[in-house]
C-alpha cells in the first residue's frame, strides 16, 4: 500500500510540475521582452511584438534596399507547392538582405504541426502558408498578429475579391492574412469529346449533350463516356472526383452537397446558424451522398482513394470526361504531362435539380438547378504567428508574395498552388499575355467569377475545431461510399459525433463564431 | 534508462488522469477515470483494435512462412547465396512511405498496376485493392509482407546456420527423408530463434501507421485503421492528448499480453519437442 501511495504521490507531483510550468509558459509568453534584430548597416529596428489582433503597432520598414540585413525569415508551408513561393522570397531575399529559410512540411501532416506547435508556444516560422479552413484555429485562436495598413496597402487589400478579403483574410473584423491563392471547386469536361460525341449521345439518350448544369445531367452524361469508348485511349471514364478520406473527401462531398443542402433563401449550411445543431444527415446530405455514391463507378477504378494529384492527372492525362476540381486544372492543361491543351471547357459546379429547405422542411426547387459553389479550402494565404522574432520582415515578404505582381505570375503558372482571386489575377489580358486564347481565357476566368461571386457559394467551415469535424465527415462519407453503411447511418454518425465536438469546444461559442462568418449579428 | 523509458511511460500515463488537450488553452485538470471510462465505449477504437490484430496476425504469419522458406532456399549453399541474401534484404532498407507508395499505391493501383494488369490479362477481374474494405486490409498486409518478410528470413537463416550438423548427418545415415529432418529435427531447433523472430515482427507490427497513411489514409471508412494510426488522429490531428494516451495504454496492454502468450507458447512448444 506504501508502494502505490509513492507511486501515486511521483505521478501526481510530475502533473503538479507539468501544470505548473504550462503557467509558467503562459506567463511567459505574455510579458515576453521586445525582440530585436542583430542589424548590419543601418537596418530597421524590429517592433516589439504584436498584440493579436491589434493592428497597426507593425513600424512600416519602407522601401529602402537591405532593409533587413542579417534578418532570417523562416517560412512553413506545404511541401510541393511552395517551389514557387522559394523563387520569389529569394528575390526578395536580395533586395532586402534578409535570408529565407522555408520549411516544408507534408500535406497531410501541415495543420497538425502549425496548431501543434502554436499551441505550445513553439516557434515554427514567421510566416506560415496555410489554407484557409483552419483560420478559426490560428486567428479566432489568437495566435496570429494583426496585418498592418502599410501591408495590407502593398498587397493590394481592395483588389482582392470581397469573398476572400472578409472570409479568408480576416476574422472577427480584424485582417490578419496576406493573399496568396483563392479557391473554388469547378466543372470541367473535355469540349472536343463533347463535340465529337454530340450525335451519339442524342441518339442514346434522347437529349442535347451540353455541359452539366444539374448533377442529374452530370450522371447521365459520366454514365453515358464510362459506357462508350471516346478518349482514343485504352480506357474513358465519365468523371473524376476527390472522395478520398484524409485526403480531399470533405472537398469532395461537400462540392456536390452544397447544390443539394444550401437553400438560397437561409445563410446556414453546416449547421442551423441559430441553434449550431448540424445539418449534415439532413435529407439534402443525404440525398447528395447518395447520389454521389451511385456516380462513383463512372470514375476511374480505385477513385476512392484518388486525391488531388491522382484526380487532377487523370483528367490533364485525358482519362476522363468530366472533372470537379479547382481552378488548378486551367493552367495544368496546358502543361507538359496534359494531353487536353485547348479541349477543356470551364464553369460552375452543377447544382442539385431540388434542394432541402431547412427551413420549411420540405424539398424546393427554383428556375433552374439550384447552384451553391463550394470554395474548398477557401484559398491558402500567408499568416504571420505573434510571437515571430521578425514581425516587420515577416509581413514585408507576405505582403510581397501578395503583391499582384506576384500572384499574376503565380496564377498563370502551373504547378503554383495559385488560383485567382484577386483582380490582378482574373484579368483575362493576363492569361492571353500568358499564351492563352482569348476565348479560353475569357471562358476560364468567367467561370471562377461567376463562381467567386455567385450568392449562394458557400465558404469552407473556418470554425475551431475544423480538422476534428473534417475527419468525423470524411470517415462517414467513406464509409457511404465504399458500402459499408448507408448514407443516412453514416451521416447520423457524424452528425453525433459533430455535436460531441461542439459540446467539447462550447456551443454558444462555436455559435458566435459560425454566425459571425456567416455575416449575421447577434 | 529512467528518463528515456520509465520517465515518458510514467508522464503519459498520468496524462491520461487529465483533460490536457494539444489545441484548446484550457487549465489542466484532474479528470480521474474518465478517459479509460471512455474506452469501454469507444467503438471506433474497437475498430482499430480488430483491425491491428488482423494486420499483425495475417502478416506476421505470411511473413514467417515466406521468410522461413527463403531462409531453407538459401541455407542450401547455392553458389550465388550472397547475392541473393543481399538482393532479398533490399525491400528491408527502403521507407515504409516509399514502399507504400511504390508498391501500395503505384503496384496495388486499380487503375493502372501492374497486377490488374496481369490479372485481366489472364482473363480475370480486376481487384479493388484499396476501395473494398475486406481486401484493403489484405493489401496492407501484403504491403507489409513485401517490406518485412527479409527480416524474418534474416533471423531465420542465422538460426539455420546455427543449428550443428551431427543430428541431421545421423538422421541421414539412417534414412530419414528430407521432410522429415526437418520436421522432426530442423524445426524444433530453429523453434527459440522463430518465437523471437515472431515477437519481434509482431511487436513492430502492432504499431503499424506509415504505410496505412500512404496507401489508403485508414480507408475505406476505417477499414483499415490501426491502432496508432487513429492515436495519431486522436492526439496530433484533434490535440486530445489525454484520452490518445489512454488508447495507446490499450495498444500496450495487448502488446504485453501477446508477449507473454508468445513467450508460453515457446515454453509449450519447446516442452512437446523435448
Amino acid at each position: 500500500m506504501k508502494h502505490h501511495l509513492r507511486l501515486w504521490t511521483a505521478l501526481f507531483a510530475i502533473l503538479a510540475l507539468v501544470a505548473a510550468s504550462c503557467g509558467d509558459a503562459e506567463e511567459e509568453a505574455e510579458v515576453a521582452e521586445p525582440t530585436t534584430t542583430a542589424a548590419a548597416p543601418e537596418p530597421e529596428p524590429e517592433p516589439e511584438m504584436a498584440d493579436p489582433g491589434t493592428p497597426g503597432n507593425i513600424p512600416d520598414p519602407g522601401a529602402a534596399a537591405g532593409r533587413f540585413d542579417g534578418v532570417e525569415v523562416v517560412v512553413a508551408g506545404p511541401a510541393g507547392p511552395l517551389d514557387y513561393m522559394k523563387d520569389k522570397a529569394a528575390e526578395w531575399a536580395a533586395e532586402t538582405g534578409a535570408t529565407v529559410r522555408v520549411d516544408e512540411i507534408p500535406f497531410g501532416e501541415l495543420n497538425d504541426k502549425v496548431l501543434a506547435a502554436l499551441s505550445t508556444d513553439t516557434f515554427i516560422a514567421d510566416v506560415i502558408n496555410i489554407g484557409s479552413n483552419l483560420g478559426g484555429d490560428l486567428m479566432g485562436g489568437g495566435f496570429m498578429a494583426a496585418a498592418p495598413e502599410w501591408a495590407q496597402q502593398r498587397a493590394d487589400w481592395e483588389g482582392i475579391l470581397p469573398i476572400f478579403r472578409s472570409n479568408q483574410l480576416s476574422f472577427g473584423g480584424v485582417a490578419y492574412g496576406m493573399p496568396w491563392d483563392g479557391d473554388v471547386l469547378m466543372y470541367y469536361w473535355r469540349a472536343d469529346a463533347f463535340e465529337a460525341n454530340a450525335d451519339a449521345y442524342e441518339a442514346a439518350t434522347g437529349n442535347a449533350l451540353r455541359p452539366a448544369e444539374s448533377w442529374s445531367e452530370y450522371a447521365e452524361i459520366a454514365k453515358f463516356f464510362t459506357e462508350n469508348a471516346w478518349s482514343g485511349q485504352d480506357e474513358g471514364y465519365g468523371l473524376v472526383e476527390l472522395p478520398m478520406r484524409n485526403n480531399q473527401g470533405w472537398n469532395g462531398f461537400m462540392t456536390r452537397a452544397a447544390g443539394y443542402a444550401k437553400a438560397p433563401n437561409d445563410p446556414g449550411f453546416f449547421f442551423d446558424p441559430e441553434t449550431m445543431e448540424p445539418r449534415i444527415n439532413n435529407p439534402g446530405f443525404v440525398r447528395a451522398l447518395e447520389d454521389w455514391g451511385a456516380v462513383i463507378e463512372y470514375g476511374p477504378p480505385g477513385m476512392l482513394n484518388f486525391g488531388w494529384i491522382e484526380n487532377a492527372l487523370s483528367f490533364v492525362g485525358g482519362l476522363a470526361a468530366q472533372d470537379i476540381q479547382w481552378g488548378d486544372i486551367g493552367p495544368m492543361s496546358k502543361g507538359s504531362d496534359s494531353v487536353v491543351e485547348g479541349a477543356v471547357g470551364y464553369g460552375p459546379a452543377p447544382g442539385a435539380d431540388e434542394y432541402w429547405d431547412p427551413v420549411a422542411g420540405e424539398w424546393a426547387s427554383g428556375d433552374g438547378p439550384n447552384k451553391a459553389p463550394f470554395l474548398g479550402f477557401g484559398g491558402w494565404f500567408n499568416l504571420v504567428p505573434a510571437t515571430s522574432n521578425h514581425l516587420a520582415a515577416a509581413f514585408d515578404l507576405a505582403s510581397f508574395l501578395g503583391s499582384p505582381a506576384v500572384l499574376a505570375e503565380a496564377a498563370v503558372t502551373a504547378g503554383t498552388g495559385v488560383n485567382p482571386g484577386t483582380a490582378a489575377t482574373l484579368d483575362v489580358d493576363l492569361w492571353v499575355s500568358a499564351g492563352w486564347p482569348e476565348d479560353e481565357a475569357k471562358a476560364y476566368t468567367d467561370a471562377i467569377r461567376a463562381s467567386l461571386d455567385h450568392p449562394n457559394a458557400v465558404f469552407d467551415m473556418r470554425l475551431p475545431g475544423f480538422p476534428e469535424y473534417k475527419d468525423a465527415l470524411e470517415l462517414a462519407v467513406s464509409e457511404a461510399l465504399s458500402g459499408q453503411h448507408s448514407a443516412q447511418d453514416a451521416l447520423d454518425e457524424a452528425a453525433d459525433k459533430w455535436n460531441e465536438i461542439t459540446d467539447r469546444l462550447g456551443r454558444d461559442e462555436q455559435l458566435r463564431i459560425y454566425r459571425e462568418a456567416l455575416g449575421l449579428t447577434g | 534508462m529512467l528518463a528515456l523509458s520509465i520517465f515518458p511511460l510514467i508522464f503519459s500515463l498520468g496524462l491520461t488522469f487529465t483533460n490536457v488537450n494539444l489545441f484548446r488553452r484550457t487549465p489542466i485538470r484532474f479528470v480521474g477515470l474518465e478517459n479509460w471510462a471512455r474506452i469501454f465505449s469507444d467503438e471506433a477504437l474497437l475498430e482499430t483494435l480488430v483491425n491491428t490484430v488482423i494486420f499483425v496476425g495475417g502478416g506476421v504469419a505470411i511473413q514467417y512462412a515466406l521468410g522461413l522458406a527463403l531462409a531453407v532456399a538459401l541455407n542450401q549453399g547455392l553458389r550465388e547465396q550472397r547475392l541473393m541474401r543481399v538482393l532479398f534484404l533490399l525491400p528491408m532498407m527502403v521507407s515504409p512511405i516509399a514502399v507504400g507508395f511504390i508498391i501500395g499505391r503505384m503496384v496495388f493501383s486499380e487503375g493502372f498496376g501492374p497486377i490488374n494488369d496481369m490479372l485481366q490479362a489472364l482473363g480475370l477481374p480486376a481487384v479493388a485493392w484499396v476501395t473494398s474494405p475486406g481486401v484493403a486490409k489484405w493489401t496492407i498486409i501484403l504491403v507489409d509482407t513485401w517490406q518485412w518478410t527479409p527480416l524474418m528470413m534474416l533471423l531465420i537463416l542465422v538460426g539455420l546456420q546455427g543449428i550443428p550438423g551431427e543430428p541431421i548427418q545421423a538422421a541421414r545415415v539412417d534414412g530419414a527423408s528430407e521432410w522429415r529432418i526437418f520436421r522432426h529435427i530442423v524445426f524444433p531447433l530453429l523453434l527459440p530463434v522463430s518465437i523471437t523472430a515472431i515477437l519481434i515482427r509482431a511487436l513492430e507490427a502492432f504499431k503499424i501507421i506509415d504505410i496505412i497513411r500512404v496507401v489508403t489514409g485508414g480507408g475505406p471508412g476505417r477499414a483499415t485503421e490501426s491502432v496508432t494510426a487513429y492515436v495519431y488522429n486522436v492526439g496530433a490531428k484533434q490535440g486530445d492528448l489525454a484520452y490518445a494516451a489512454s488508447a495507446a495504454y490499450v495498444l500496450l496492454f495487448v502488446v504485453i499480453g501477446v508477449s507473454f502468450l508468445a513467450l508460453y507458447v515457446m515454453r509449450r512448444v519447446q516442452a512437446r519437442y523435448e
